[in-house]
């Protein structure tokens, strides 16, 4: 019998083994010049660099003027970045028009919320509870009487109209987060509740503020409260934007414990009621917990996003930080070509630095997330 | 039974004080609005608008009404939307592609981008291309300037086509060619790409020269002795359009790329190595293997950045171009009719993101159909 004509009759020689890669220069030689094509990749992301990166160093470090009294130095040609108008302008950037010997009342109250929030952020804290109740309902009150004043405790009134800066940037956000988490849970639950009516309220709710910009949202919070509300009310200039932005990360933020509350299993309600637990110890008892505890990623992610919407309440004319960096651009002591550039570059460095700290802390998160037992 | 009467107390409950939350609001608003003088029906629409629109698609006057003011500013929200979108496509699935590659520059640099740009405020990068960059370039007579394409501190000024009478009968040829290519494309048979090529631009080509060229390109020109003040002919973005779709493609660019990878990513292994085991070439498996599947991930995030990415462009109001935002503003702030305006504006924003949430619903519909097939 002979063999199917596509069958070979003898081994084909094998090919050449491949090239050893212990070498680290040689693999970094493969993975840069390994080809012509990759070849030419390098070639290309190296000019880009040498084009980009020594007038961004001149401008940033090597240009830049460290100090002067004001911007005659920065005015002259060839000037890089002028870093003595940041340094001038720092205390308007951090505390707006605030006045300067209450300071540490603005100081106390971040310090407050940044223990508070590292406390309920650390892996394995305990007395997370009492932390909770600092957070959500305790700094609230204490940081409107630090920040606003409390005449019956001898801290003067200073008016909203003062503040700015990267203050009025961290209270928006601090706002946002301190209504959204308990906002968004009410709202994820009632979307999801056997109740008509509440799923209806909830669903529409949700839907309606994602589906406008959040100017649209500060717009409306900014004219149309003071209509809705009765006369005699009011509402301060700066509460009515944080008032819009609360619904807004509310609704934002009801989707992702929404994503939480669906990665619960069933399992975990049915078992729950096996044990006797009523409707609401087993919601505070099995399902949250483990919901909030899926989507801290997510709930970061949405904090992010949302410390980088505040910078939209200068629409209804707000101090927050980076209205305050493009309104000092104008100060005729300083103004000069370099000005509008320098404060910019500021202004992205701060903000990544905050964002990616926070996206740092979510990706660490998700890999224990990840790595502890569920799968 | 207990809890079904239960159930309905409670929702009958929430009713109430939803309800009564409303009724107290309308009231209290009625109250303010005539103590106020603002105008509590739409009537104001075919007002006169009293105020000019820099930029518009269709002709708009300050004397035209604060109804097609605002149609104007929808347009122009939507014309900045398209291309942004489009600028944001490209670069992101360039960036997200690079950041999966082997290469190790390249990946790095596509991964600088992506965190840079999404870690810092939309309306940050907006004013610094506008402010910092556009503002500072020189006026029209020194022109920063690539061959076809002139930029100064009056705009982006880039080619633009013209056309001469018959331009129709070219652009009829080339729809006719275009549906006897997929015509036959779809009937099966031999599809050789020459053949395919030849029905989609043969007959434009052909109609094209008959008619003597009736298509071709305007350049942008500076010349002192025509026009001192500005660039003439081609098509001129201003400033504010140009910092709005680079800002705004940017951004959402970003956003994209790690829609991107993710999407890669989430094409098992398995798949690429069995591509390889059939002998297909990186390239061939990324087009025939991968990408298809990777695509049925993408494509729902991709549309809602699409949506955010309009809303984004909502941030124009900074910048003072005349988008949809900015025009309900200076309405707002002209007339008091803040209910109204406001209204309005949720409308067409929900509107538009409904129409894109029945395009995802229909993609995936399709998708699902196309898999059972």
């Amino acid at each position: 019998m002979s063999p199917a004509p596509y069958l070979r009759e003898s081994f084909a020689s094998p090919s050449a083994a491949p090239e050893a890669r212990s070498d680290f220069l040689a693999l970094w030689r493969n993975n840069l010049f390994g080809d012509v094509k990759s070849g030419l990749i390098t070639a290309l992301i190296a000019a880009l660099a040498a084009f980009a990166l020594p007038p961004l160093w001149r401008f940033l470090i090597a240009d830049a003027v460290w100090s002067a009294p004001d911007g005659a130095l920065c005015r002259a040609p060839g000037a890089g970045a002028c870093w003595a108008y940041i340094r001038a302008k720092t205390p308007f950037f951090l505390y707006g028009a605030y006045p300067r010997e209450f300071y540490w009342r603005v100081d106390l109250t971040f310090a407050c919320a940044a223990l508070l929030i590292v406390w309920l952020l650390w892996p394995g804290a305990r007395a997370k509870g009492a932390a909770a109740i600092g957070f959500f309902v305790a700094l609230p009150l204490a940081g409107f009487a630090l920040l606003h004043g409390a005449p019956w405790l001898g801290l003067p009134v200073v008016g909203t109209n003062l503040w700015g800066g990267v203050m009025v940037s961290l209270l928006a956000a601090l706002v946002g987060i301190v209504v959204a988490l308990p906002g968004g849970v009410v709202l994820a639950l009632g979307r999801r509740s056997n109740l008509p009516v509440a799923r209806w309220l909830s669903a529409g709710l949700i839907e309606f503020v994602r589906g406008v910009p959040l100017i649209a949202v500060l717009f409306m919070a900014n004219t149309m409260l003071p209509l809705f509300l009765p006369p005699d009310w009011a509402p301060d200039r700066l509460l009515r934007p944080l008032a819009g932005i609360a619904l807004f990360a509310s609704a934002y933020m009801a989707e992702v414990v929404r994503a939480g509350l669906n990665a619960v299993p069933s399992g975990q309600t049915e078992g729950a009621q096996a044990l006797g637990l009523g409707r609401v110890a087993t919601l505070r008892l099995v399902v949250l917990p483990q919901a909030l505890g899926a989507v801290v990623p997510g709930i970061v992610n949405n904090f992010i996003a949302l410390f980088k919407d505040t910078t939209l309440v200068a629409i209804v004319g707000i101090f927050d930080f980076l209205h305050t960096v493009d309104t000092a651009r104008l100060d005729p002591v300083w103004a000069g070509p370099t000005i509008a550039a320098t404060g910019y570059a500021f202004a992205a460095l701060f903000y990544l630095a905050f964002c990616l700290a926070m996206s740092l802390y979510s990706q660490n998160v998700e890999k224990r997330i990840g790595g502890g037992g569920r799968h | 039974m207990k809890a079904r009467v239960k159930n309905v107390a409670l929702q009958a409950l929430l009713l109430a004080a939803v309800g009564g939350l409303l009724i107290a609001a309308v009231a209290n608003a009625g109250a303010n609005l005539a103590a106020r003088g603002i105008p509590t029906s739409f009537a104001f629409l075919d007002h006169v608008a009293g105020f000019g629109i820099n930029q518009s698609l269709i002709p708009y006057s300050p004397l035209s009404s604060y109804a097609r003011a605002l149609l104007a500013g929808l347009l122009n929200t939507l014309l900045v939307s398209a291309l942004a979108a489009l600028f944001a496509t490209l670069i992101g699935f360039a960036a997200g592609f690079a950041r999966l590659s082997g290469h190790w520059a390249l990946s790095k640099l596509a991964a600088l981008y992506v965190e840079t740009v999404r870690n810092i405020p939309l309306l940050l990068q907006l004013l610094f291309w506008y402010v910092a960059i556009l503002a500072p370039l020189p006026g029209p007579a020194d022109s920063l300037s690539l061959p076809g394409v002139l930029l100064n501190n009056r705009g982006l000024n880039l080619p633009a086509p013209n056309f001469a009478p018959g331009a129709a009968f070219v652009a009829a040829a080339f729809l006719a060619g275009a549906a006897l290519a997929y015509w036959r494309r779809r009937s099966g048979g031999r599809r050789s790409m020459a053949t395919t090529a030849l029905l989609l631009f043969g007959p434009a080509l052909a109609t094209f020269f008959v008619f003597g060229r009736p298509i071709g390109l305007d350049f942008p020109v500076y010349d002192a002795a025509v026009n001192r003040f500005n660039v003439e002919g081609g098509l001129r973005l201003p400033p504010e359009i140009t910092a709005l779709v680079l800002a705004l493609s940017l951004y959402t660019g970003s956003y994209i790329a790690e829609i991107v990878r993710a999407g890669v990513n989430s094409v098992p292994r398995g798949q690429s190595e069995a591509a390889a085991a059939l002998g297909l070439k990186p390239a061939q498996a990324r087009k025939w293997v991968i990408l298809p599947q990777a695509m049925r991930i993408v494509t729902p995030p991709l549309i809602s950045q699409y949506l955010a990415l309009t809303k984004n462009s909502s941030l124009a109001a900074f910048i003072g171009f005349a988008d949809l935002m900015q025009v309900s503003g200076t309405i707002l702030n002209q007339t008091g009719a803040a209910v109204q305006v406001i209204a309005l504006d949720m409308v067409i924003y929900l509107a538009l993101s409904l129409a894109t949430l029945g395009l995802l619903r229909l993609y995936e519909r399709r998708f699902h159909w196309g898999a059972a097939r």
